[in-house]
C-alpha cells in the first residue's frame, strides 16, 4: 500500500470511528431508556446461565444491590436494616465481621440488631464471641412484641451450631421462658421446644411447666393482630390530632 | 466496480440462488399470518421491552423478522463464497490485470452481496404482504409496510461484514467464520441492555473489559428496537449502519490491498 493510500485510508477511517461511535452510542441510550428494569424479571436472564456462575452472578447482583441500599439509606433505620442484611448476605468474612460489629456495638439498643448478636452467640473462634446470659440479657430490654424475634433467631443459631451444642445448651437458652408470663399466642412454638426438650430429659417439672405456660399462650392475641392493632390505634389518634 | 457488482448479481440466475429464493419464499407464505413481533415474546423479557418502548405505532412483524434471518443466512452464504472463489480460481489475478483497482473490486463484490441480499428480502416482504391480502382481504397500511423494510439496513453492515471476513478466509471458512460472528454479535448485542438492568457497580473492571469486546461485533438488536419512522434513532441508525460498512470495508481493502494472490492459487 502506497504512503498515498495509507494517509487516505486514516483520513477517511478516524471520522468514520467517531461517527460510528456517536451513532452507537445514542442507539444504545435509546434502546437502553425504554428498558424498566421494574418490568423484567432478572431470573428469566440468570436461568439462561450455566448454575455455577448463575450463583456467584446472582451473589453479587444481590450484594450490591444491598450496598446500593446501604448507600442511600437516609434514616437510621434504614441503615440498620440495609447493614443487617448485608452482613448476613455478604460471604466476605472480613465484611460480615466489620458490618455485624459495627451493628453490634452502635445498635445494641435496637431488637433489629438481633442477627449480629446471634452472629456472635458462642462463636467460638471470635474473640467477640457472646455467652448464653449476654444475649439474653440483651432480648430483655425489649418488650415481649420484639423479644419473640430474638428468641427465634437465637434459637435459630443454636440449631445451626448442631453438634458443637447439647441439647442441655438449648434448655438453658429458653428457660428465661418459663418465668415470663406470655402475652403472644406466637411463644407457643417456643414453649413446645422447651416441653420437648424437657422431655428428653425426663425433667417433668420444665416439662409440666411448659406445657401450662403454651396453653396460657395460645389464648393470647398474636403479635401479628397486636401490631396491627396498636397500628390502628395510632392512625386514629392521630385522625383525631388532625381533626 | 459496476462491471464486478453486475458478475455477482449475475449469480442471481445460477440454480443455487433460485433454490434459495424458493425457500424464502415458502417460509415467508408460512409466516406471513403471525402476530406481530412483541406479541411473540414474553412481556417480561429484555427484548419485548427493546421491541416495543411505545414510540411508534407500527410494531415489527414476526414474519419480517424470520424473514430478515433466513435472508442474512442465504444472502451470507452466497455472498462469503465469492472472493474466496475468485482467489482460488485465480479468477481475482484475471480482474486486477485490467484497469480495476483492488478497492473497486471488492466494493463492487460488496455492493452485489447487498443486492442480492436486498431483494431476497424485498421478495420476501412482498409475499407476506399478498399472503396477508389473501388471507384477510386487507393490505397492510403503507407505514407498517415501510417500517418492516427498515430492516434493510441492517444488511448495510452485514453484508460489509461477511465481505471483510471473506478476504481473510477460505470459502468454507468463510461461511462458518461468518455464522460464528453473527451468533456472537447476537449475544454481544444485549450487553449494555443487560448491564442497564444490573445493580450499578455490579461489573467491576470486568464491565469495561466486556464492553471493549462489545465493540468488536455489530449490534444488531438496534435494528429491532421500537422508534419513530422519521427520528433522530433512525438518523443514527443510517450513520450507524454505513459507518459500520466502511470500517468493515476499510478492513477489506487493508487485506486486500497487502494479500498476494499468487501464493493462494492452486497453480
Amino acid at each position: 500500500m502506497t504512503q498515498k493510500k495509507k494517509t487516505g485510508l486514516i483520513l477517511i477511517i478516524v471520522p468514520v470511528f467517531l461517527l460510528y461511535f456517536l451513532s452507537e452510542a445514542v442507539l444504545r441510550e435509546a434502546a437502553v431508556a425504554n428498558i424498566n428494569p421494574q418490568k423484567v424479571k432478572i431470573d428469566s436472564i440468570l436461568n439462561e446461565l450455566p448454575e455455577s456462575i448463575r450463583d456467584l452472578v446472582t451473589y453479587r447482583i444481590e450484594r450490591t444491590e444491598m450496598l446500593n441500599d446501604l448507600a442511600a439509606a437516609e434514616t437510621e433505620e434504614e441503615k440498620l436494616a440495609a447493614m443487617v442484611s448485608l452482613g448476613i448476605y455478604t460471604r466476605d468474612p472480613v465484611e460480615k465481621e466489620k458490618i455485624l460489629w459495627d451493628v453490634r456495638s452502635h445498635y445494641a439498643d435496637r431488637p433489629e440488631s438481633a442477627p449480629a448478636f446471634a452472629y456472635y452467640l458462642l462463636n467460638e473462634g471470635n474473640p467477640k464471641k457472646i455467652s448464653i446470659p449476654e444475649y439474653q440479657a440483651y432480648l430483655k430490654k425489649f418488650p415481649q412484641q420484639y423479644q419473640f424475634n430474638i428468641w427465634a433467631i437465637g434459637l435459630n443459631r443454636l440449631n445451626d451450631l448442631k453438634k458443637q451444642i447439647t441439647w442441655k445448651n438449648r434448655l438453658d437458652f429458653l428457660m428465661p421462658l418459663l418465668n415470663m408470663k406470655p402475652e403472644f399466642r406466637d411463644y407457643s412454638v417456643l414453649y413446645t421446644e422447651i416441653s420437648r426438650i424437657a422431655g428428653r430429659f425426663e425433667f417433668r417439672d420444665i416439662e409440666e411447666k411448659a406445657e401450662a405456660l403454651y396453653d396460657e399462650s395460645r389464648l393470647c392475641p398474636s403479635i401479628m393482630e397486636f401490631m396491627m392493632q396498636e397500628e390502628m390505634e395510632r392512625m386514629n389518634t392521630a385522625g383525631k390530632d388532625g381533626k | 466496480m459496476f462491471a464486478i457488482t453486475l458478475l455477482s448479481i449475475k449469480r442471481m440466475k445460477e440454480p443455487a440462488f433460485l433454490i434459495f429464493l424458493s425457500i424464502a419464499l415458502v417460509i415467508s407464505y408460512f409466516m406471513a399470518d403471525l402476530d406481530p413481533l412483541t406479541q411473540q415474546v414474553a412481556g417480561d423479557s429484555i427484548f419485548a421491552q427493546v421491541l416495543d418502548a411505545g414510540r411508534s405505532s407500527q410494531p415489527l412483524l414476526s414474519a419480517s423478522f424470520v424473514m430478515f434471518i433466513v435472508c442474512a443466512v442465504l444472502g451470507g452464504f452466497l455472498g462469503a463464497s465469492e472472493i474466496p472463489r475468485d482467489i482460488s480460481s485465480d479468477l481475482i489475478l484475471i480482474i486486477l490485470s485490467k484497469p480495476i483497482k483492488k478497492i473497486s473490486y471488492m466494493l463492487g463484490k460488496y455492493f452485489g452481496m447487498l443486492i442480492v441480499c436486498v431483494c431476497l428480502f424485498i421478495i420476501s416482504e412482498v409475499v407476506i404482504y399478498i399472503t396477508h391480502y389473501i388471507n384477510t382481504g386487507e393490505l397492510y397500511s403503507v407505514m407498517l409496510m415501510l417500517k418492516q423494510l427498515y430492516l434493510m439496513l441492517a444488511f448495510i453492515p452485514f453484508c460489509a461484514m461477511i465481505i471483510m471476513i471473506s478476504c481473510f478466509t477460505g470459502e468454507l471458512a468463510a461461511m462458518i467464520v461468518s455464522f460464528f460472528y453473527l451468533v456472537f454479535s447476537l449475544s454481544f448485542s444485549f450487553i449494555p441492555i443487560a448491564m442497564a438492568m444490573l445493580p450499578k457497580g455490579i461489573a467491576g473492571a470486568a464491565g469495561g473489559v466486556i464492553f471493549v469486546l462489545y465493540y468488536f461485533f455489530p449490534n444488531f438488536i438496534f435494528y429491532f428496537q421500537d422508534f419513530k419512522m422519521f427520528g433522530l434513532v433512525f438518523i443514527m441508525l443510517l450513520i450507524y449502519s454505513f459507518s459500520l460498512a466502511a470500517i468493515f470495508l476499510a478492513v477489506a481493502v487493508g487485506r486486500l490491498e497487502t494479500r498476494d494472490f499468487s501464493k493462494s492459487s492452486d497453480l
